[in-house]
């Protein structure tokens, strides 16, 4: 930190409230895509389950609800106070933006209290209490994508942001990018989110049948997690193609410059991602009949996702950003010439796709492991579980941390080459100070769920 | 324990290798690589160990379960904020893209992809080989054409590539000068002219 800037300052608080703003709001919008679907599925196969996995989720959902408005009072009422320059642009620009979204949150919180108590009374018509569920996604999503609007232009705004058409300031060069990428994300995210419930849950209930019940729902939870996980390189892939295009200065500073250490971490914590959604799966498979014959495969799998992983993290150098002169001779912390080609886009490429590739293969075969044996739900493993809370931890960090990424792919700017951030507080923060501060809201944001976990269904249980 | 030695085994030879290999192999590793691979092994291990660990029973108490749970998402939360405060830190300064140097920016523009001269030139060990190293850039355009400044014999060669062919390479490199605006080719020439 520089000498001149307090320990905590505006960007501080503001960062802090408007990640956490951003995790719940992600909880409660990716999570009730599978809750409607959850209880879909309950209708179709009658396994009461699915039925009692969307009520839970929901009544979770319901309660962060409101810690979402919170935290997203707090960030506006910061970015006015402190951030005037900014929030008076982008208040006016995008002012009927704002309108419409004041107006879909409205809709949105009527229907999600209606979708959560008409539960019992519309038990007779399905149909309709389905296709509440439904139009509460739909709103949720156009929720997301106007603010998906606002937060996009910041980086990438067209030409003339002072006169551009309201279409042009939403419809920006990265707007779809994110759009595509947060669904999905929101999505893993949500998953994980009903894996660390349900692991919490398993591990402090007492009755035979709720363990059955958790096991089965963590089991599901990390289902839901791996599949949208697997998608989810894809979107980024879209996202960074955009931002590539869109200016080529962002791009070095994000993949070449002071930014791409930041992605030797992220690389770290979604590797682990994988691997830990593995890790899972070998744990539940073991208690199917017949599943440690599946050793050999998973031993396969781990080798190719953990050379993979090596290969996608070995960095091109050890310095931290394009213009550090080494102190000792450049052979010393770069990439030996004749291995340059492991450093290079190719072969980081064909890295990740093989640790996905290999995912995607156990999860198939675990598939057919659980199709072709009886499984005993409420027995098993009790690392299972706790793989299943590292999961969301992993989530949780690399969602507050990439957010941290993404705010600083602008550098010094509030909007990208238009509005210069001239505050104190307006140099790039080094590597291991955002992993504090990401870490730090994870924690926090921990803390508040485990909260609502144990008030929603412990306290008066 | 098998494990345990196979672990230990490969953290040697990362160790020992670099000793064993010549400079020219190209292929010696630096120590911050050393520190990498051994992480990268002790993480192998772990990870095996884990494989075949032997299953554990439920807990006594919920106490414990959340105790552990807390636990579990501590240590890998501050792990992976450890082993970010250990990475390379640049100082807290202004963004690349402004506030930089003219040479600091300039050197950007040199690694721009859409500009693309890392792909043709090397500079301090990194880079293409199609065109000259251009480490000593500086010094020797100063005394390529006699008579001429390094100013001058920079300027032709971003702007007519053509009009001196460096001997053994061939005349491939295209006007860049023309695709650049003036604040970038100035910034790229003050780089240019820093590399001494
Ligand atoms: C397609 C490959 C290619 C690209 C791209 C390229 N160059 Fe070159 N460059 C060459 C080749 C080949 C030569 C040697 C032949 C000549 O002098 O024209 C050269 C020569 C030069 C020289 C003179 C070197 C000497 O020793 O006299 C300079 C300076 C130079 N390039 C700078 C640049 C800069 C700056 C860029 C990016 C804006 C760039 N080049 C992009 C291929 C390239």
């Amino acid at each position: 930190m520089p000498p001149d800037v307090p320990l905590i300052n505006d960007r501080l608080v503001l960062w802090v409230v408007s990640e956490l703003h951003l995790l719940f709001a992600a909880f409660v919008l990716g999570s009730p895509i599978f809750i409607v679907i959850s209880e879909i599925l309950g209708v179709r196969t009658r396994d009461a389950r699915f039925e009692r996995l969307a009520r839970e989720t929901m009544r979770i959902v319901a309660i962060s609800y409101s810690l979402t408005a919170l935290f997203g009072a707090a960030m506006t009422f910061v970015l006015v106070a402190r951030y005037q320059t900014l929030s008076n642009f982008i208040f006016q620009r995008f002012y009927p933006i704002f309108g419409l979204y004041a107006t879909f949150i409205v809709v949105e919180t009527i229907l999600m209290y209606a979708y959560l108590y008409s539960w019992d009374a519309l038990e007779r018509r399905k149909s309709l209490h389905i296709s509440i569920g439904v139009a509460l996604n739909v709103v949720g999503t156009l929720v997301m994508f106007l603010m998906n609007g606002v937060g996009s232009f910041m980086l990438t705004p067209p030409s003339s942001p002072d006169r551009a058409r309201l279409w042009e300031l939403v419809n920006n060069a990265t707007w779809t990018g994110l759009n595509l990428h947060r669904f999905i994300a929101n999505i893993a995210f949500g998953g994980f989110m009903v894996a660390l419930f349900a692991a919490f849950m398993y591990l402090t209930s007492r009755k035979e049948e709720d363990s059955a019940f958790y096991d089965w729902m963590g089991y599901i939870g990390n289902f839901i997690g791996v599949a949208a996980l697997i998608a989810l390189p894809v979107a980024g892939y879209i996202y960074t193609k955009e931002i590539f295009a869109y200016n080529a200065t962002i791009s070095t500073l994000l993949m070449a410059d002071k930014l791409a250490w930041f992605f030797v971490i992220q690389g770290t914590m979604v590797g682990l991602l994988f691997l830990g959604a593995g890790y899972y799966m070998w744990l539940s498979i073991q208690r199917i009949k017949g599943g440690p014959r599946f050793r050999t495969y998973f031993r396969g799998v781990f080798w190719v996702a953990l050379i993979g992983l090596i290969i996608w993290l070995v960095p091109q150098n050890f310095l931290p950003s394009l213009t550090t002169k080494p102190a000792g001779p450049i052979g010393e912390v770069a990439i030996p010439e004749k291995a340059i080609f492991l450093g290079l886009m190719p072969a980081k490429g064909l890295a990740v796709s093989a640790i996905i590739l290999v995912t995607a293969f156990l999860y198939l075969l675990y598939r057919q492991a659980i199709a072709t044996g009886t499984m005993t739900w409420g027995r098993i493993d009790t690392k299972a579980q706790l793989t299943l809370t590292f999961l969301p931890a992993m989530a949780v960090y690399t969602m507050t941390f990439m957010g941290a990424v993404r705010e600083s792919a602008r550098g010094e700017w509030h909007i990208f080459q238009f509005m210069a951030d001239k505050s104190a507080e307006s140099y790039l923060t080094p590597l291991g100070y955002a992993a504090t501060v990401s870490g730090l809201i994870t924690v926090i944001f921990f803390l508040l769920v485990s909260g609502i976990f144990w008030l929603g269904f412990k306290v008066g249980h | 324990m098998r494990l345990i030695i196979t672990t230990m085994a490969i953290i040697v030879a990362i160790w020992l290798i670099p000793f064993v290999l010549s400079d020219e192999s190209g292929l010696k590793f630096g120590w911050p690589y050393s520190v990498f691979f051994t992480l990268a092994t002790l993480f192998g291990g772990f990870l095996f160990y884990l494989l075949r660990m032997p299953p554990m029973g439920p807990f006594t108490s919920s106490r414990r379960a959340i105790g552990s749970v807390v636990l579990v998402f501590l240590v890998s939360i501050g792990i992976i904020t450890l082993l970010a405060n250990v990475s390379p830190q640049f100082a807290f300064e202004g963004a690349a893209t402004a506030g930089a140097t003219a040479e600091e920016r300039g050197k950007a523009v040199f690694n721009d992809p859409k500009v693309g001269c890392f792909l043709c030139h090397t500079v301090q060990g990194a880079g293409g080989t199609r065109g000259p190293d251009l480490t000593h850039i500086a010094t020797v355009a100063a005394n390529r054409k006699p008579g001429m400044s390094a100013q001058d014999y920079l300027k032709e060669s971003l702007e007519n590539p053509g009009a001196y062919v460096v001997p053994s390479f061939d005349n491939i490199m295209p006007p860049v000068a023309k695709a650049l605006s003036p604040e970038a080719f100035s910034d790229l020439m003050t780089y240019l002219k820093a590399l001494k």
